[in-house]
């Protein structure tokens, strides 16, 4: 009779394990082609990660193939010498909001790709 | 920002101490997105911002580090924990033991790798386990070593896609889970319909 119970018991966990195992499988697959597509995307247009405030200058001008200067130029900050910040921390020390700093990355880039986007609010161009 | 944002914006900061503490903590079992931070470093290899070799030095010895604690820990704290947990404890650890005398290296380098979300419990196990250290640290430095070598290629070589890249390797590592636990409850299965020659 406990065998019996036991051997129930181990055919549900397998089933659940399974079924689990096949969620999980078509959620990564889907994620994949996700992925796959937006890198495709992105080398086929040169557009790189959208810009989050962790990101550091060098990193987003690698990462949307745009020389560095362009970049630190837009947003009015010297180019740094050694370990550069993240943009969240240069945000601070210009003493505005990062969303704005953002916004103007994301037009340098634009405009270094030959496409101009339109210009944020309240930020100069 | 989140948690995985704000390492980042420290491991852009302050580099390699952030990376290594991060690898340090979550090895020994505390829950930080290592793979995310990881990826990243390679991607900052790609961008300039960080040295390749150096990354791969430091990384790895870190996560090294965090599983001989684990390992330590387990051998420490969780054989004295089991012991006062009654006799029915000590049958199922030496049964514990004898399955990680089989399985044990197949265990520890996998877990390193490619199921590592259970990997700081394997290295409890094989701490409360006796599992015999240096081939814990054998298999550890062969897994840990292809671990930090695949995750910082795949940041150098996919830099623009951090994030997306690192919680589908997570994804990856659970499906592989999943695919393990399935197998081993298969195998219960079949064992359990054979007759036993009692019957």
């Amino acid at each position: 009779m406990r065998n019996k119970q036991q051997r129930i018991l181990l055919f549900g966990a397998l089933a659940a394990t399974l079924a689990t195992a096949g969620v999980l499988i078509f959620h990564t697959v889907r994620h994949a082609t996700q992925i796959i597509r937006t890198v495709k995307h992105a080398r086929h247009t040169d557009e790189g990660e959208a810009v989050r405030p962790w990101m550091t200058i060098p990193y987003i001008a690698a990462s949307h193939h745009v020389p560095p200067k362009d970049l630190y130029d837009a947003i009015a900050f010297p180019p740094e010498r050694h370990r550069p910040w993240p943009l969240s921390r240069i945000a601070r020390r210009q003493g505005r909001p990062v969303d704005a700093l953002i916004a103007q990355l994301e037009n340098a880039i634009a405009r270094a790709h030959g496409h101009a986007l339109p210009h944020p609010e309240g930020s100069p161009p | 920002m989140n948690l995985g944002e704000q390492l980042l914006t420290a491991l852009s900061l302050y580099g390699l101490p952030i990376l290594a503490s991060v690898l340090f903590i979550g090895c020994v079992g505390v829950p930080l997105p290592n793979a995310l931070v990881l990826i990243a470093s390679g991607s900052f290899i790609a961008g300039g911002q960080m040295n390749g070799w150096t990354v791969f030095m430091v990384a790895s010895a870190a996560s090294i580090a965090g599983d001989v604690t684990g390992y330590l820990l387990g051998r420490w704290l969780g054989r004295a924990a089991l012991r006062r947990l009654g006799p029915k404890m000590q049958t199922r650890m030496e049964r514990a033991e004898e399955s990680m005398r089989k399985w044990g290296a197949w265990g520890i380098f996998l877990t390193r790798w490619l199921i590592t979300p259970i990997g700081p419990w394997v290295n409890m196990i094989s701490g409360a386990s006796k599992y015999p250290w240096p081939r814990f640290v054998l298999w550890d430095v062969l897994g840990e070593v292809l671990w930090v070598a695949l995750y910082v290629s795949l940041g150098r070589v996919v830099a623009s896609e951090v994030q997306a890249i690192s919680s589908l390797a997570g994804d990856i590592s659970w499906v592989m889970l999943a695919l393990v636990v399935a197998g081993v409850l298969c195998w219960l299965v079949l064992r359990s319909r054979r007759p036993s020659p009692v019957e």
